[in-house]
């Protein structure tokens, strides 16, 4: 049983400190999530246990922690669930072509580099207990992920997201995010197919099975629920009691197949109805609870993990160096360069570029993911938390600078789908 | 036919060299042996030192633990100080040292379970005392979670 003072008591600092800190980045024009995640690393031994460790100790002992996790996972679940929800086919409409190619190259060109990077860092950071693919298919997936959730806040807080520009980042977020995701399942699959008891092809047949099932004979049921809300003017508990048995049910199920809870529940949110009105009404009721109160939660378990003394030494610095270099070459590089070449001119391809590199909370559900099958060690799950965090605060002081002071943003007018109306709210983490 | 040429230059080559990357990769490199995770002290022959070695291993279960980064290692002893160092992995010989105590020990990976046979020098007593260890196969895979 969970000792309840000790679990109340740490909810509440982690509410506190991000709270604090997210307001304080807000004033500095940082996101708040950006906050919420410095917050979790603050709480964690990189400063909490490094200046007070009793006051740490005390806090956190690790006995409590699995209660901690437990909770952070249930945050996740309904935050993944949330992003795959804000997923509409229709931010591609009339713009295909630019966000297909800018998209696919920013994962390839990211993931190339991250390949050549791990022929680097795998004699220097990993052990013979993962194997060479793994290790560099999980460092090319690491780097390629873009934050489709914080890039929808900043251009909606910077009034981008109704630009052209606008429409294209978040078109190639959204194309980002579902290629990632797929990748990441298949690095998931392979490292864990090392010596599991479920043969890969079989694993790899339920999958598919189950993605069947879902597209085919659940997302159609849900449609039907659509139909029913539109009647009554509101989701009732019963449809929200169904929806959510759905999240629980995918998640298992991928969890299960040997995956990841995660995917589960962003592909439930994948397949839901996509009508704005609904998908508003359903975040409304699920956001607040799983954004304010255990996203944070999340963050604080991430700061936790996270140790920023085991980045000791000049060599370690360098290594984190080079992570944070090829992360930020990759990404703005290999979008600038396809945004260019499919027209786009170069300021605006520049800041595509900075835009997709923004990486966010879901670097850090991934950091997470890679930490929890032992395919990165602590170290370079600290180094890549620290890429994740600067790649993230970067990105709106150098768009202010290279694009929004030099260009104004041109309106796109009513073509950007009815669903981006909704990205202040839908699953977003402010 | 433009746009087809752009798509295959710019995603169809990159993904092709990853394959091949990934398998250079799998065919050329290795990975330091695998240390991480917690290890059980055997008793330490200390005849007459036994004041040296108290303050190290004065709990029931004497248990080392090792956080694997590749070659970096930090070692932290289940003492009251918790007492950490910092060393390095060179082939399958393992050195950590503080200004207090250093070790030095081989790791045998033929054993069943693993295990860890070395010295250990405490520098205030002056000595150097022998070090057994056998790896707990039950935590020696993953480094978190789960």
């Amino acid at each position: 049983m969970p000792h309840l003072p000790t679990l109340l008591l740490q909810i509440g600092v982690i509410l506190v400190a991000s709270r604090i800190v997210g307001f304080l980045f807000r004033k500095i024009h940082q996101p708040q999530v950006m906050g919420e995640m410095v917050a979790g690393i603050l709480l964690g031994p990189s400063l909490l246990g490094w200046v007070a460790p009793g006051v740490f100790n005390a806090l956190f002992p690790p006995e409590s922690l699995g209660f901690l996790n437990s909770l952070s996972q249930i945050g996740l679940l309904l935050f993944m669930f949330l992003v795959g929800l804000e997923l509409d086919p229709k931010i591609l409409r009339g713009r295909g072509y630019t966000a297909l190619v800018t998209s696919n190259v920013s994962i390839i060109a990211p993931f190339l580099l991250g390949t050549l990077l791990a022929f680097y860092l795998y004699p220097r950071l990993s052990d013979d207990s993962v194997t060479f693919t793994g290790f560099a298919l999980f460092l090319g997936a690491a780097m390629s992920i873009t934050a489709f959730p914080v890039l929808a806040r900043i251009l909606t807080e910077r009034n981008l997201l109704r630009t052209p520009l606008g429409a294209i980042a978040i078109a190639c977020a959204a194309v980002d995010d579902v290629t990632g995701w797929c990748i990441l399942a298949g690095v998931v699959l392979i490292v864990r197919a090392t010596g599991a008891a479920t043969p890969f092809w079989l694993t790899l047949i339920g999958l598919v099975i189950y993605v069947l099932v879902m597209f085919f004979l659940i997302r159609p049921s849900f449609h039907k629920l659509e139909g029913l809300y539109e009647k009554r003017g509101r989701i009732n508990q019963n449809m929200l009691a169904l929806m959510l048995l759905l999240v629980l049910v995918s998640a298992w199920v991928t969890e299960w197949l040997g995956i990841h809870a995660l995917f589960g529940a962003f592909l439930a949110g994948a397949i839901m109805p996509k009508k704005y009105r609904f998908v508003h009404a359903l975040t409304e009721k699920l956001n607040d609870a799983a954004v304010v109160l255990l996203l944070p939660i999340f963050f604080a378990f991430t700061g936790l993990r996270t140790s920023i003394g085991l980045v000791s030494g000049v060599e370690m610095w360098f290594y984190c160096g080079l992570i944070i270099l090829v992360a930020i070459a990759g990404k703005f590089g290999g979008s600038t360069i396809a945004a260019r070449i499919t027209g786009m001119p170069w300021r605006e391809a520049g800041a595509l570029g900075i835009l997709m590199n923004t990486r966010g909370l879901m670097e850090l559900v991934i950091l997470n993911i890679g930490l929890d099958i032992g395919v990165i060690s602590p170290a370079l799950f600290a180094m890549m938390v620290l890429m994740a965090l600067i790649t993230t605060f970067m990105t709106s002081p150098i768009l202010e600078w290279v694009y929004l002071r030099r260009a104004l943003p041109q309106p796109l007018g009513t073509t950007v789908g009815e669903m981006t109306e909704g990205f202040p709210e839908a699953g977003t983490a402010e | 036919m433009k746009a087809f040429l752009h798509y295959i230059v710019l995603v169809g080559i990159p993904v092709l060299s990853v394959i091949v990357f990934l398998q250079i990769g799998e065919n050329s490199l290795t990975a330091p042996a695998s240390v991480g995770g917690k290890w059980q002290l055997e008793p330490i022959l200390a005849e007459g030192n036994q004041v040296c070695t108290d303050f190290l291993f004065n709990d029931e279960e004497p248990r080392l633990s090792i956080s694997q980064s590749g070659v970096y290692l930090a070692l932290s002893f289940n003492d009251e100080q918790q007492t950490t160092l910092s060393g390095m992995l060179t082939e399958r010989t393992l050195t950590a040292e503080t200004s207090e105590v250093s070790l030095m020990a081989t790791i045998d990976r033929d054993a069943e379970p693993d295990r860890l046979e070395g010295t250990l020098t405490i520098a205030s007593c002056e000595t150097t005392l022998s070090l057994s260890a056998t790896r707990q196969p039950e935590l020696a895979q993953t480094s978190g979670g789960h």
